[in-house]
């Protein structure tokens, strides 16, 4: 069993395969935009909100594994920001989380033992992080958030 | 890969306890919809996954009396629960064991269970099932107008 193998396996279990509790996709599978918008409270996050906000730290994970890490302070600026609009638009976003893990899969699936347990500059002139470590974090973002939207799903009673 | 084990329990772990620290018994307790299962509920059924699952790897985990009735999927309405102190002492308890396991058994050991093949991947998954209940704690914290902790 490598580091790769602990990785895929996680990556899997917590965005697209079912176990023991739904992953990121199943809690999100079905949902119209009517729904996604939804808050709780307006001081609360709607579960578009958390797709996006999911959406944007994956895309600073993949900059930083190619090398281009982003500024974590900007990161922190452009996150959470407003979600609206039709099924199409919310089917826009949903797409875009796919193909976006499935792109940081790829990069996972195509490094070796050294890469994977090596530094990764995570965002600019902050230390760096080992990659596996960044990336089983990542994952676990996913489940979190997972969690979060199965609430908010059944507060609406969807 | 030990070291990488050892991250995922020890982040979710701390993460549990950043979700548990400012909650009186009271709020812990409450249920604020019908079908979500209180704050309380998600702590205690972590402890008792750990320690469930962890029998699999080795005979002497266990749950403290009771937990199985209480935290087991599937229950989570208006019980009555041991305190937050109670459940937060266990969850260490299982840390430590599930730690050990980490710093002992070969993480490639096989393992018969529909959820993971060996021990490494074991893990990975009782990381992950915290991940989720954390997820659900923090919506509880929303609700109880709690300060926000995590993205």
């Amino acid at each position: 069993m490598t580091i790769k193998d602990v990785l895929i396996r996680h990556i899997q279990d917590t965005f697209e395969k079912e176990t023991w509790q739904p992953p990121l996709t199943l809690a999100l599978d079905g949902l119209t935009a009517k729904q996604a918008v939804w808050k709780p409270a307006p001081e609360r996050h709607s579960i578009w909100q958390i797709v996006k906000h999911i959406i944007h730290w994956k895309r600073g994970v993949l900059e930083a594994w190619d090398g281009n890490p982003p500024d974590y302070k900007e990161m922190e600026r452009g996150d959470w920001v407003e979600a609206s609009g039709d099924d199409a638009v919310w089917q826009v976003d949903v797409q875009a989380l796919r193909e976006l893990t499935a792109k940081i899969r790829e990069r996972v699936e195509a490094a070796d033992e050294t890469r994977l347990t090596g530094p990764l500059a995570t965002y600019k002139g902050l230390k760096n992080q080992t990659a596996v470590i960044r990336l089983m974090s990542v994952a676990t973002h996913d489940i979190y958030h997972a969690g979060q939207i199965r609430y908010i799903r059944a507060l609406q009673g969807v | 890969m030990q070291q990488t084990l050892l991250f995922g329990l020890t982040s979710t772990l701390s993460r549990i306890h950043r979700s548990l620290a400012d909650l009186t018994e009271e709020e812990a307790r409450r249920i604020p919809l019908d079908g979500l299962a209180p704050i309380v509920w998600q702590a205690g059924h972590i402890a008792f996954i750990d320690a469930y699952f962890a029998r699999t790897v080795d005979s002497r985990s266990r749950a403290p009396d009771g937990y199985p009735e209480l935290f087991r999927a599937g229950t989570g309405g208006a019980a009555n629960y041991p305190p937050l102190a109670e459940v937060k002492e266990v969850l260490n308890g299982g840390q430590r064991f599930l730690e050990a396991i980490v710093q002992t058994v070969d993480p490639a050991t096989p393992l018969e269970s529909e959820r993971y093949g060996n021990a490494g991947e074991l893990i990975v998954f009782l990381c992950y099932h915290r991940g989720y209940h954390i997820g659900k704690i923090n919506t509880l914290r929303a609700l109880l107008k709690k300060p926000r902790l995590f993205g």
